[in-house]
């Protein structure tokens, strides 16, 4: 499904560049449940936002599906983003003045219809009785599990979840995994995951570790 | 401290400066708008000055000295005073015209040559150019301002006895410096029909008590005369001047809080946009007190600097100024440490407003603060989470907008409320002569029979003899002449404007000559009652009276050349004054050249402020909102739905705004007007250049807003708009 050649994404800053990533050869197959930990500032966000097309990387290509990712034109990004990815940020990135309900039903379409499927989404995640608040009236666990609904609502195939725990207590944070985790296996999609640390991911079937943005396959688990 | 207002200054000089900027600009503009007003003060002043020089004892006459008069004067002078001594005089009052805001009138003294010396030194001027005029010519001195303004060319002066300007009446041979406008000539000067008199010297310090002590005498004595000098120069001023200062004081507040307005909202924006920056610094230990003052140093240097600036600019607009529009129209500036003074009312104010808002955003808890959420207090509480209108409700909702949509009514009520009240001050005058639109009054001089040739009568709907009232109104910027017809009970079915026959002794007035009258703004007009007419507009009116001594008619057409055709009748026949829609053309021309001049500065001064706070403040609401416009385009929404997204609510926010404010201001201006300024006339509610600047306001503050959006979206990728 994906297959990174080469991939690098270098930041230049005033003064120095700095290798975000470096040289990655890197390939996930469709419905993989990827993984990825490592210490803070190793690369993993980076990663992420270059397979997910939020970043372009500096050298190397990056296919989806057999797409190169690189030559789409941004509103290709913008729709393919819209109909085949979900996104759960490290910041949850919500928009402010919107409700709950308003920020979770922000990638459809069409909203007629998605009633059901949104019930059955914030029952999950136990949002229902917070669908008027604002995002700035939430704990950041709740905003965190907010962002989770965002991204599952529109049925995505790709499911890119940047450290979707950072703020939730286990409980809950076990919780998000598993959601995540059936949503995929239940529909066929692709999870990769980020997270700096191994536990959470520890029963994940195939693990990447980064590391001074370097990725290095850690094995998978059975 | 410094440290920290350096950092400041270095990571947004843009802000700082736009603030500077235009403070600079209000301190500046309203330097220069009020020095503009005070100079006609300040000309007219030094034109009453010279009352201040000696006492002015005079009586009119059309048939030279007054034998009797003169011998009871002199009798007055010799029986009283040792300290004074006295020299007879003619006077011929020359007129000009003040930039045409009004007519300014100086004395040019009839005197023997050999007075000449002493005149001058009793004035404090000199002679600054050219010869001393010959006994028995049309020769005169004048006082160079005076020359300076009509470029020598005597053809815009008027000798106050006729009212008219004749070619080559006088001469100029000699200019003349010094701290009041005045004239000398040779006696005789008035041509056996004018201002004849004494001028009274006194010893240094005397002048006041010798005119008093003459002012009592001359009353006891019951003489037909007048006395100037420097007690009544002063009243005269006073009197003269006092709807000249209102007009200082209003058109200055009104700059000022449009200034006042838009560096407040400029303000807030800051504050909104520095809300997790106070946080933070409140949250690691700075008391809000401390914070307090130290916004308070950082907004009272901004000021200090834009006001230094505004002044130096102020200072530099108005000597440029000097050159092209003050000298060349007569006018002294005046001394402008008082003006100066007072446009620090700008910063001051912005500062104590800005103090405030502070205060109200730093009692918050820190974490509502840090989080930036908005605060959601008093009025706006909650207001706008479940607004009816759907369509309203997302834009209203932002707090940017938010900020922006009051921004666009306080906006649209200034524009609007401006171009109403300047526009009404120019209608005033304007619309005075409604009445003669559809008919001319002829007047003959002599009390002849005024017989019309058959061509006029003939076109015309009706001729009936009339006389002509004259009284002045007195409009906020000066006073206009208001004519008005008086007809007989007998002729007034003719005027066709009467649905029953009127009463005798009855003034016949407009709803807003009627306010006018009221307010006591109206002076000279004799009647018994008064009634307003319905069917006379604007500021018409017309007495009725049983009979009347006509030595004039009126003449009524449709046609409107036919007022041509009785202009040229009138001058071919001679000696005959005509009043009709061209002598309120000419009116209009002269009065209101000053009127427009201030009117076009203030709207177009605030027409600028406006769009320029609107398009900061657009631009900041729209580059707050990068990261919605980020997560938008990561959560697949192409870059061209955002956009028309942000052009749709920025076009409603706007127009919502625009229109609110139009009507509020609409409703506003209509209670102020009935309240403050009950006879103030406009012509049409809906001014059309109100309207439009409204609109070119709206749509430069939307293209600004979505050329912003525009530039974010534009950005390589999603993650970068965010990062900026
Ligand atoms: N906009 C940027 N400009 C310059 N350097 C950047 C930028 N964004 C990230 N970096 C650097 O790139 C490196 C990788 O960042 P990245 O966000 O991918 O790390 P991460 O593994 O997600 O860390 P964390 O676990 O803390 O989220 C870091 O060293 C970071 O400092
Ligand atoms: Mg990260």
């Amino acid at each position: 499904m994906f297959e990174l050649k080469e991939v690098a994404l270098i930041y230049e800053t005033k003064k120095q560049a700095l290798a975000a990533l470096k040289s990655t050869d890197l390939k996930i197959e469709k419905g993989e449940e990827v993984g990825i930990f490592g210490p803070s500032g190793s690369g993993k966000s980076s990663l992420l936002f270059i397979m997910s097309t939020l970043k372009e990387p500096s050298r190397g290509e990056v296919k989806y599906e057999g797409k190169e990712l690189t030559a789409l034109t941004p509103s290709a990004k913008a729709e393919l983003r819209r109909k085949e990815f979900g996104f759960v940020f490290q910041e949850h990135f919500l928009i402010n003045h919107l409700t709950v309900r308003e920020n979770i039903l922000l990638p459809l379409k069409e909203k007629r219809g998605a009633r059901k499927r949104l019930e059955e989404i914030t029952t999950a995640l136990g949002l229902n009785k917070l669908l008027k608040r604002f995002p700035y009236e939430l704990s950041l666990g709740q905003s965190q599990r907010v962002a989770v609904a965002r991204a599952l609502i529109a049925n995505p195939k790709v499911v890119f979840a940047d450290e979707p725990t950072a703020s939730l207590d286990d409980e809950n944070g076990s919780r998000v995994i598993e959601l995540l985790k059936s949503y995929c296996s239940k529909s066929g999609a692709t999870l990769i995951l980020v997270s700096h640390s191994s536990e959470i991911i520890g029963d994940f079937r195939r693990r990447l570790r980064v590391e001074n943005g370097q990725v290095y396959e850690v094995g998978v688990n059975a | 401290m410094l440290k920290y207002m350096w950092l400041y200054l270095k990571r947004r000089p843009g802000r700082i400066l736009v603030f500077i900027f235009v403070v600079a600009l209000g301190v500046s503009m309203s330097l220069v708008i009020s020095s503009i007003f005070l100079s006609f003060g300040e000309t007219r002043s030094r034109i009453a000055k010279i009352n201040e020089s000696w006492i002015t004892v005079q009586y009119v006459s059309e048939s030279g000295r007054d034998e009797s008069i003169d011998s009871s004067l002199i009798q007055v002078f010799e029986d009283v005073f040792g300290l004074s001594d006295v020299i007879p005089v003619d006077i011929a009052y020359l007129g000009y015209n003040l930039f045409g805001s009004a007519r300014a009138n100086f004395p040019v003294y009839g005197i023997k040559q050999t007075e000449i010396s002493r005149m001058l030194r009793e004035s404090n001027a000199y002679i600054a150019e050219g010869t001393v005029f010959a006994p028995g010519t049309n020769e005169i001195i004048v006082s160079d301002s005076f020359l300076r303004a009509s470029g020598l060319d005597l053809e815009n002066v008027y000798e106050e006895i006729s009212e008219m300007s004749s070619k080559g009446l006088y001469t100029v041979v000699a200019s003349l410096a010094g701290p009041s406008v005045f004239g000398l000539g040779p006696s005789g000067i008035s041509r056996g029909k004018g201002s004849f008199g004494f001028l009274v010297f006194a010893e240094e310090g005397f002048l006041i008590a010798v005119e008093n002590e003459l002012r009592l005498r001359i009353i006891g004595e019951g003489l037909p005369v007048s006395i100037e000098g420097p007690v009544s120069s002063r009243e005269t001023l006073e009197r003269q001047y006092a709807s000249y200062y209102l007009g200082v004081f209003l058109t200055n507040l009104f700059v000022a809080l449009v200034f006042i307005i838009a560096l407040t909202m400029l303000n807030s924006v800051s504050i909104r946009e520095r809300r997790k920056e106070y946080a933070i610094l409140a949250a690691i230990g700075h008391s809000p007190g401390s914070l307090k003052i130290r916004l308070f140093l950082e907004s009272l240097y901004q000021g200090i600097a834009g006001w230094i600036l505004g002044l130096l600019a102020g200072g530099a607009v108005l000597s440029l100024f000097e050159d092209r529009f003050f000298t060349p129209n007569g006018l002294y500036i005046g001394d402008s440490a008082v003006s100066s003074i007072c446009t620090l009312f700008i910063p001051f104010t912005t500062i104590v407003l800005y103090q405030i808002l502070i205060g109200r955003h730093l009692r918050r808890d820190l974490v509502g603060l840090l989080k930036s959420s908005e605060e959601r207090v008093g009025l706006l509480k909650n207001r706008f989470r479940n607004v009816g209108l759907p369509w309203l409700q997302f834009p209203l909702r932002s707090d940017g907008y938010r900020s922006l949509f009051v921004n666009i009514i306080a906006f649209a009520v200034l524009l609007t409320v401006f171009g109403s009240l300047l526009s009404s001050l120019t209608d005033t005058v304007r619309d005075s002569g409604w009445l003669f639109n559809r008919c001319s009054y002829i007047q003959t001089s002599e009390l002849e029979e005024l017989r019309l040739p058959e061509e006029i009568s003939s076109k015309s709907t009706a001729v009936l003899p009339a006389d002509l009232l004259d009284s002045d109104v007195k409009l906020m910027f000066g006073t206009t002449k208001l004519f008005i017809p008086v007809v007989s009970t007998e002729h007034s079915r003719l005027l066709s404007i009467f649905d029953e026959d009127p009463a005798a002794g009855t003034l016949y007035v407009s709803r807003s000559l009627f306010d006018l009258i009221v307010n006591g703004s109206v002076r000279g007009l004799d009647y018994s009652s008064m009634e307003v007419l319905p069917s006379l507009e604007s500021h018409a009116g017309v007495l009725v009276e049983d009979r009347i001594e006509s030595d004039g008619l009126l003449v009524l057409y449709d046609e409107r050349n036919l007022a041509g055709e009785i202009r040229r009748f009138a001058s071919e026949i001679g000696q005959v004054e005509v009043v009709d829609r061209k002598t309120f053309e000419l009116k209009i021309r002269a009065e209101t050249q000053f009127m427009e001049l201030i009117s076009s500065i203030i709207i177009y001064l605030q027409f600028f402020v406006v769009i320029i706070i609107g398009v900061v403040t657009v631009t900041r609401v729209t580059l707050a909102r990068r990261s919605e416009i980020s997560i938008r385009n990561i959560l697949g929404q192409r870059r061209d739905e955002i956009g028309l997204l942000f052009f749709g609510e920025l076009l409603l926010v706007l127009l919502t705004g625009a229109a609110i404010g139009y009507l509020l201001a609409t409703v506003c201006w209509q209670i102020f007007r009935s309240v403050f300024l009950q006879g103030l006339y406009v012509s049409s509610i809906v001014v059309p250049e109100t309207l439009f600047r409204i609109s070119v306001m709206t749509v430069i503050v939307l293209l600004a807003g979505v050329i912003t959006a525009r530039y974010l979206i534009s950005k390589q990728d999603p993650i970068s708009i965010i990062e900026r």
